[in-house]
């Protein structure tokens, strides 16, 4: 790849610069935790209306019931910021007119889309440490109980559930990248989550890449391992589609 | 350097539209190397096309472009390792300082000289701490101006670089390009302005309505231009109307206004120092009163024969 290292440094170097990742990642990590905290607090005292309300995690308890909910808030709230954010990574070049002199530089076009998606990647590794640690903590401060070997595995469900809602986030690049600004990127944001909680909430869609993670990190026996490995075939091929979409790309508007 | 036996910049026949606006209509423009061109048209008439096409933002429709003797489009990577582009309307990404915006592209671009990049800072007087939100046009363009010109690149695609540069600045700038010039490198300066090109540049492409309409040296484009003149004189200025070049001579007393073409003004100052010259002032001509003598308004003429 022509220039990567160079278009990683810029890209990342871009990135902690920015408002809008510091935001996302605040509004991520503490807005999650927050509402998992207080759906379970209530749910725990026995609220009709939350309790009807949560869905598969209804019928959980302790700390299954905590990583239910948060796993179901992660699914819409964590893909929403990170759609977002990758949307703006992508569709302020276009929107502030930086992508000419990007386009400009010795970095192969593909670098410059590749370096964007790896920084984006690092940052949701990066939220869903931090998410699973705060998750940690509230569980401990709620008094669920030890952490045992069910509610260790359980969080490490919230890990990989996080790390794959920033993979499933991936076709807003490529939308922004065609409609070359930010709206085109969190319109296929929404309609993502729009397709996920609809099959999460019907309670089908083990085999709909977009919906298997979270229906996995809440009831790990209902998904199987290749349904959730299926749902790295998104990241996978909207990288693929948006490098090659920078590759081709005129600028002529 | 493969280039030094070609041209740098070698375009011919080039076509570029926007739906059914025709932006490049078979221009034709040749560089050589270690040259300082001047691409000078009015705004909209296919410079900023014809440096993106050269940058490989854009894509020809027909024609053929080629530049230190690679395909602007398929080898633009290893082109733009060597060359640096400032475009007329810099924009930086807000949140970083111009320093910083000044280091990425300079390591993007495979480094830059930091004694010259401090020797810039220094001369266009540009606080490099500063985030790129609070600059002002200016600023953005020096930013891009510091970067280019403090790179390794051999070739400087400048695309209207001094808008919203103040007078000295400019001048600055145009040390600048003299200095890359001694360096060997190749300059593409386009610009609407014909003074700015006139005191830069070894030889100039004309170009209208995306065609190129003269390409020569300065000397050879002078028949080109016209200078006015307005002159007060001791004795009343007589014979004046005798000289060939001069047009529109309004005679009054000791005064006289004219314009001349500027190839034939030494002839009009030999005749007028012995007058008793009181006051000169002269205007170099401009760019869109050459346009207007020259190709008038008509859309469709057709390019007379390139001097050579
Ligand atoms: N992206 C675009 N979409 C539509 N028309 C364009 C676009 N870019 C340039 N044009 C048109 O092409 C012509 C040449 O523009 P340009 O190359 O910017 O001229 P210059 O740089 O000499 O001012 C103009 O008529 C302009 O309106
Ligand atoms: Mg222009």
């Amino acid at each position: 790849m022509n220039g990567l290292p160079a278009a990683l440094t810029a890209e990342a170097v871009k990135s902690v610069a920015a408002r809008v990742v510091r935001a996302a990642s605040l509004f991520i990590v503490v807005g999650i935790s927050v509402l998992a905290t207080t759906l379970t607090w209530a749910a725990n005292r026995g609220n009709e209306q939350v309790l009807a309300q949560l869905g598969p995690a209804a019928d959980l308890a302790g700390w299954d019931r905590l990583l239910g909910v948060a796993a179901q808030v992660t699914a819409a709230g964590a893909l929403l910021g990170f759609g977002v954010v990758l949307s703006w990574a992508i569709g302020r070049e276009f929107a502030d007119g930086t992508i000419a002199g990007l386009y400009g530089l010795p970095v192969s076009r593909a670098s410059i889309a590749l370096a964007k998606l790896v920084v984006h990647l690092c940052w949701t590794v990066l939220v869903g440490v931090l998410l699973t640690a705060a998750l940690l903590l509230v569980g401990l401060l709620l008094g669920l109980g030890p952490l045992d070997s069910a509610a260790a595995s359980g969080l490490a469900r919230q890990f990989v559930l996080t790390v794959l809602s920033g993979g499933l986030a991936l076709p807003a690049a490529w939308a922004a990248t065609l409609g070359r600004g930010l709206l085109a990127g969190v319109a296929a944001t929404i309609a993502i989550i729009v397709v996920a909680q609809v099959a999460v909430v019907a309670g089908s869609g083990a085999w709909l890449p977009l919906a298997a993670p979270a229906l996995w990190a809440i009831r790990p026996d209902s998904v199987s391992g290749a349904q959730v490995a299926l749902a790295l075939t998104v990241p996978a091929l909207f990288t693929l589609a948006t490098v090659r979409a920078w590759r081709r790309l005129e600028l002529d508007r | 350097m493969n280039a030094v036996n070609g041209p740098a910049i070698e375009i011919a026949g080039l076509t570029k539209s926007f739906g059914r606006s025709h932006a490049l209509d078979g221009l034709d423009l040749t560089v050589g190397t270690g040259e300082v061109h001047g691409f000078l048209g009015p705004n909209g008439s296919g410079k900023t096309t014809t440096i993106r096409i050269l940058l490989g933002l854009l894509r020809a429709d027909a024609g053929t472009a080629r530049m230190l003797g690679l395909d602007p489009w398929q080898d633009a990577v290893a082109l733009h390792r060597r060359l640096a582009y400032v475009p007329g309307d810099v924009t930086l990404w807000p949140t970083i300082t111009g320093g910083e915006v000044i280091d990425l592209l300079g390591r993007m671009r495979g480094g830059l000289d930091r004694t010259r990049r401090d020797e810039l800072l220094e001369r266009f007087d540009l606080d490099p701490r500063k985030k790129a939100r609070t600059y002002s046009k200016g600023n953005r363009q020096k930013v891009a101006l510091v970067a280019a010109l403090a790179s390794h690149a051999e070739l400087l695609l400048l695309d209207e670089p001094t808008s919203g540069l103040d007078p000295l600045m400019e001048a600055e700038f145009q040390r600048c390009v003299e200095r890359a010039k001694q360096d060997g490198r190749t300059v593409l300066l386009s610009s609407h302005i014909l003074a700015e090109v006139e005191a830069l540049c070894d030889r100039v492409s004309i170009i209208r309505l995306g065609r190129t309409v003269e390409t020569g040296t300065l000397r050879e484009l002078r028949h080109l231009t016209r200078t006015s003149i307005t002159v007060e004189t001791a004795r009343p200025p007589a014979g004046i109307d005798g000289l060939p070049g001069v047009h529109d001579l309004v005679v009054d007393d000791h005064h006289a206004r004219f314009d001349v073409d500027t190839a034939e003004l030494d002839a009009v100052v030999r005749l007028l120092a012995p007058l008793g010259v009181r006051s000169l002032t002269s205007t170099p001509p401009t760019l869109e009163e050459m346009f207007l003598r020259h190709y008038g308004d008509e859309e469709t003429r057709t390019v007379p024969a390139a001097i050579r």
